[in-house]
């Protein structure tokens, strides 16, 4: 080993020591000084909020009403939050709450009533919602009330969930033996009485779905 | 150890006589709340003096983990990169790990244009996807020795 080669390790080493114990305080960048080595510092800072997102949403097609009976539809969603703690990760987890607000696109009443609508005339219908991807245990909504403690069960953290997501869309994978995927449901019925008033013709409407951390 | 110590008395003695050089132009990387969406990074030009005009290495030190530069907010950590030119520009920087000297790097010694290097600091998507919600922080020292 040449002797600048040796300098220069026990340089490094009495550096990395000089450094842990002297190391600056934070909030301010340090220039350095005129030396024979010249140290600077500067602090890094970022901070990390909650993050949710809905993914998944498809039209929901009635089709043509019989003539009798309720008509109903749902669609399955994926829902992916991160935590505030390591606890957000595990199956059901208590820190991956969230709530959601669902409104419609009105009844002719009121703007945000769950409604369909031919251009002239007016259907209503209601609109569940379930933290899992099926209908039971599902809760009505009303349209623009907040729905808390709703859970998305996260069985991989939050960048993992997204990156399944983001590749292979709102669908069923198995995470250490559990499924995953889907984990959320909107669903609506359109009344019998509803339909047996209403005036031929094709009906539209929307829901817009919200969704906040807890 | 005496050989140690007089070796380290020796260099830093002859590097005093001999050498003077200054690292400049930094500022904190504040890069309040993250978007949820994309990288985030923090781009400086820097100026490097070194007299007599002389190449120079670069120390990086911080809190790291596996020689991976770390942020924390006092329990949970994410990791950044560190990059370094020794031109004013990001292309042909090089990436730092903690404790590890950096390759040498060639000075022109000129500031003229207020900078002659250049410092990335980058936290990838992936990592704040991964962050548990918090205010993270940490801090990050250069230190240029001289070839």
């Amino acid at each position: 080993m040449s002797k600048k080669t040796a300098y220069k390790q026990v340089t490094l080493v009495l550096l990395c020591v000089f450094l842990f114990f002297f190391r600056t305080s934070s909030y301010a960048a340090n220039q350095g000084t005129v030396a024979a080595a010249s140290t600077g510092s500067l602090d890094i800072l970022v901070t990390a909020s909650l993050y949710i997102v809905l993914f998944g949403l498809n039209d929901i097609n009635l089709g043509t009403w019989s003539g009798s009976g309720d008509v109903a539809g749902d669609d399955v969603i994926c829902i992916a939050r991160n935590s505030d703690t390591n606890g957000g990760v595990s199956p059901n987890g208590p820190n991956v709450e969230y709530a959601v607000t669902v409104s419609g696109s009105g009844n002719g009443v009121s703007a945000s009533a769950f409604g369909l609508t031919n251009g002239t005339d007016f259907i209503n219908y209601n609109a569940y919602y379930n933290d899992r991807r099926w209908l039971g245990g599902r809760v009505q909504l009303t349209s623009g009330s907040v729905l808390t403690a709703q859970n998305s069960r996260a069985r991989d953290n939050y960048a993992n969930v997204l990156n399944w997501i983001n590749n292979s869309g709102c669908v069923f994978r198995t995470i250490n033996g559990s499924n995953s995927g889907p984990n959320g449901n909107i669903s609506i019925v359109v009344p019998e009485a509803e339909l047996s008033k209403a005036i031929a013709g094709s009906y539209l409407g929307a829901l817009t779905i919200t969704v906040q951390p807890l | 150890m005496k050989k140690i110590l007089f070796f380290s008395f020796l260099f830093l003695f002859s590097q005093q006589l001999y050498s003077e050089v200054q690292i400049s132009g930094l500022s904190n990387a504040a890069f309040g709340i993250w978007g949820g969406q994309g990288r985030i990074r923090n781009d400086q030009l820097l100026c490097v003096y070194t007299n007599p005009v002389s190449n120079y290495y670069i120390l990086a030190v911080g809190d790291a983990v596996n020689n991976k530069f770390i942020l924390d907010d006092g329990i949970n950590k994410i990791r950044y990169r560190v990059f370094f030119n020794d031109k004013p520009r990001p292309n042909g920087r090089v990436r730092l790990y903690k404790n590890q000297l950096s390759p040498v790097f060639y000075n022109n010694n000129s500031c003229n244009s207020g900078s002659n290097a250049f410092l990335r600091i980058q936290i990838s998507e992936k990592q704040l996807q991964k962050a548990y919600s918090g205010y993270y922080r940490g801090n990050l020292s250069l230190t240029l020795i001289p070839d």
